[in-house]
């Protein structure tokens, strides 16, 4: 009450907010494993810039190294093309990952807005946003995104805009709940009181309260995004080769199947290590963010 | 509460178990206990599903794979690959080789009852002829016409060495007019014919099943059922035959399953030379390879050892000749265009792009197209030409590109349906079949339909040989199109079954299988 004119003290209250969630986070043994495998993962496609060379190291085919097995210096072997499947990888991870993370910026932004917008005002905007995110719902999203691609072609942009566009109801869903739950409690009627802008009541007064589901959804779908897109590069609907992507590695490799098995484990294991970090980290995200759901 | 729970999830588990594990062992006891029946039934694989039974009405390959059971040739291939009479008993030609006259075996029964006559057959290559799917094999026969009730005539528009293989093939079956002619809808999809088997049960997507017809002229079938399931991928198909539910399989066709079939000591794999080169086409006419420069720098900068390994594992063997070899009349020692990336990299500057240049290349969604294609695109990016594969299904990669032009630059297998050079190389490189035909490079040159034309009419096997090289130089010196590998057509069966052969052209005759 006393210090009820210094400033600073927001500042300082949300940074204990985070402090601890974060807390809580890192009680949470199999979550911090999520994380520590994530962050691996996001280091070696930091990485790989500095020491592979996209053109010589990762698409240059060497037929006079084709199908080596695992050795020293190519510690996963290489392709049937002479590539290193090693280098492959570690670029792969690049797109994955890249993929992942914009699909779900893209997703969440224009969900975020839709289902702010919808939630804020409800009535009719509401209703005509969500009977088109329903349309959108109603179709399964590896159909919806097929559909997609298969209309404009494959190749990075196209998948980005598919995976995106099936991923939007969802955060729209999410974000409408939590703004209909947030809109009629007293601080936003005070907000309003004083003529503040819808705009701005939406941007800086409900957005930050409902961050909670909205972060662990992203962090959930970019899992299931991750390995949307090998799924439909492993159809060959995804990135266009040579450039290296888990799925198409592991549809490359099937027919490999009978003598090296290993050219399909290893991306296999890759897209496992990432969709299984990721769902533990969104898992213990959940929990951290809402004590309440953990006792 | 919980550990309850638990132990129920596990009892379920361990009854499931149980309860697979009984009926694995079940059927193996049966198989194995039981008295030993002798088996005579043939299961094999169907890479996609039958889109029609009328002969007349398809020019797919694999359509035609299961024709030679329902329907009988004029003529036949015999076990050596020599094409023998099969509904005829005797023929002959003429002087300057026109018309072939052929007596016919009588009492060949259809499966209807019937009794084929003289009338089926002039009305089934009359129906042939005037199709448009037949024309590669029917184009140089004018009509068919009846001398008497056994006797059938058939005239050619000029004398043609290969006719009698475009008679053993099944777009020149013979069916009951009768049967056809009251309707052909209803035709296509319950088949009537003369051969050795009958269509039985069709399940679309699943499976086709043929019975033996007990009337067969030359005798019932040893194999009483044959039935082919579709099975469109080919390692779940070769899954299929290593636990025996199939017999025998059509293999992947860029060999990634050889070894595996090979040391398998149940199994057998077959081998033919295949009847096609795989090879780089351009569109001649537009687009920038219509610039010979461009065509030429391909030619030179490909590396085609390093195709056929990446493309074929190895397995298929690089040609530079552009009519593919297995035709007799193709020149042996041939010299092909000798690789010089240098020279490559000038050609591209000199055709006015010094610092590289973007190509779409749209091919079929195959992996026996899609590979070569990628082995491509990282060779030609070395001399500047940056391609991006565009992957198209197969009838929209046809009407496009084949029929359409609507290309640059592609990865296609030319085939042969008859093993003489005319059928690899008229169709594809005479200007009468650019521009829609089969001719998709639409290369049009008045020399060249001349040769095309001398070499088709010939009788002088040597001098034909002399224009079929000839027309392979052109093809060379123009880069028509850059020929890159041709491989061998395969096959596998289990051990057991005698009778199989992989063929060149496909044609499987069930009814020469037999089990051991």
């Amino acid at each position: 009450m006393t210090e009820g004119k210094r400033l600073p003290q927001g500042k300082v209250k949300k940074r204990s907010q985070l402090k601890e969630i974060w807390l809580r986070f890192r009680k949470n043994k199999l979550a911090m494993f999520g994380l520590i495998l994530f962050l691996a993962l996001v280091l070696m496609a930091l990485s790989a810039g500095f020491f592979l060379d996209y053109d010589t190291d990762v698409v240059k085919m060497n037929m006079k190294d084709r199908l080596l097995s695992p050795n020293a210096q190519h510690w996963f072997g290489t392709d049937h093309y002479g590539r290193d499947v090693l280098a492959r990888i570690v670029w792969g991870s690049r797109i994955s990952l890249v993929v992942g993370l914009y699909t779900v910026g893209i997703a969440m932004t224009v969900g975020g807005a839709i289902g702010a917008v919808s939630g804020y005002f409800g009535g009719t905007v509401d209703m005509v946003l969500m009977r088109i995110m329903d349309i959108f719902l109603a179709l399964p999203g590896t159909i919806l995104a097929v559909a997609i691609v298969g209309a404009l072609g494959p190749g990075l942009f196209n998948v980005l805009l598919a995976m995106s566009m099936c991923r939007i109801p969802q955060f729209a869903r999410i974000v409408r709940s939590s703004v209909i739950s947030l809109r009629g409690q007293e601080f936003v009627e005070a907000a309003k009181a004083c003529g503040t802008k819808n705009s701005r009541i939406i941007m800086r007064h409900i957005m930050p309260n409902a961050i909670g589901p909205l972060v662990v959804q992203a962090t959930l779908n970019m899992a299931t995004t991750i390995l949307g897109v090998a799924g439909l590069s492993f159809i060959g609907l995804g990135i266009e080769p040579p450039m290296p992507e888990w799925g198409s590695m592991l549809s490359e490799a099937r027919d490999q199947m009978w003598y090296h098995p290993y050219l399909m484990w290893i991306p296999g294991i890759f897209i496992m290590l990432a969709v299984l970090s990721l769902n533990l980290i969104g898992d213990g995200l959940r929990d951290a963010l809402d004590p309440r759901m953990k006792n | 509460m919980k550990m309850s729970k638990r132990l129920t999830a596990a009892l379920c588990a361990a009854a499931a178990l149980v309860l697979l594990l009984a009926g694995c062992g079940g059927s193996d006891g049966e198989q194995n206990g039981g008295p030993a029946v002798v088996k005579d039934s043939v299961t094999k694989r169907k890479l996609s599903d039958q889109t029609t039974f009328d002969p007349y009405k398809t020019s797919d390959q694999n359509m035609w794979e299961d024709l030679y059971g329902i329907y009988d040739t004029l003529f036949r291939e015999d076990e050596l690959g020599v094409f023998t009479p099969n509904l005829v008993t005797d023929y002959s030609f003429n002087e300057d080789g026109t018309e072939l006259t052929m007596s016919l075996v009588q009492g060949v029964k259809f499966h209807n009852g019937e009794t084929m006559t003289a009338d089926d057959v002039v009305f089934s290559l009359n129906t042939a002829i005037a199709s448009p799917f037949t024309s590669k094999f029917t184009n140089v026969m004018d009509h068919a016409e009846k001398v008497d009730d056994t006797t059938v005539k058939l005239v050619l528009k000029f004398a043609y060495g290969p006719i009698l293989g475009c008679l053993v093939n099944a777009t020149t079956s013979i069916v009951p007019q009768a049967a056809y002619e009251a309707d052909p809808d209803s035709f296509a999809a319950s088949p009537i014919g003369s051969g050795p088997y009958t269509l039985s049960e069709v399940v679309k997507g699943e499976k086709y099943v043929y019975t033996a017809f007990p009337d067969y002229f030359r005798g019932e079938a040893p194999i009483k059922t044959v039935v082919a399931r579709v099975i469109p991928d080919g390692n779940a198909a070769l899954m299929a035959l290593q636990s025996g539910e199939l017999d025998v399989i059509q293999p992947n066709q860029d060999y990634s399953d050889r070894a595996a079939i090979e040391n398998d000591p149940n199994l057998e794999y077959y081998v033919a030379p295949q009847a096609c080169t795989f090879l780089i086409g351009f569109n001649n006419e537009k687009g920038i390879f219509a610039d010979k420069r461009m065509r030429e720098a391909v030619a030179l900068a490909v590396d085609k050892e390093d195709i056929a390994l990446g493309a074929t594992n190895g397995y298929a063997q690089p040609t530079d000749v552009g009519i593919t070899p297995i035709c007799p009349q193709v020149p042996t020692d041939f010299t092909g265009v000798a690789r010089d990336v240098e020279r490559a990299k000038q050609l591209v500057a000199e055709a006015g792009y010094p610092d590289g240049v973007d190509v779409t290349m749209r091919v079929i969604s195959a992996s026996n197209y899609t590979k070569p294609a990628e082995v491509v695109q990282d060779q030609l990016k070395e001399i500047g030409i940056n391609i991006t594969i565009e992957p198209m299904e197969r009838a929209a990669w046809w009407d496009a590109c084949y029929l359409g032009g609507d290309y640059t630059i592609t990865i296609y297998a030319n085939p042969v349906q008859v093993i003489d050079a005319d059928f690899g190389a008229y169709p594809f490189l005479h200007s009468s079949e650019a521009n829609g035909g089969n001719n998709f490079y639409n290369y049009k040159s008045a020399e060249m339909d001349q040769l095309l034309e001398d070499a088709r009419i010939s009788q002088d096997e040597a001098e034909r040989k002399e224009l079929y090289t000839k027309v392979c130089e052109i093809i060379r010196d123009e880069s028509i199109f850059v020929p890159m590998y041709t491989g061998e057509r395969t096959y596998a069966g289990v051990k057991g079954l005698k009778g199989v052969k992989a063929d060149p052209m496909v044609r499987y005759y069930t009814y020469r299988y037999s089990w051991s």
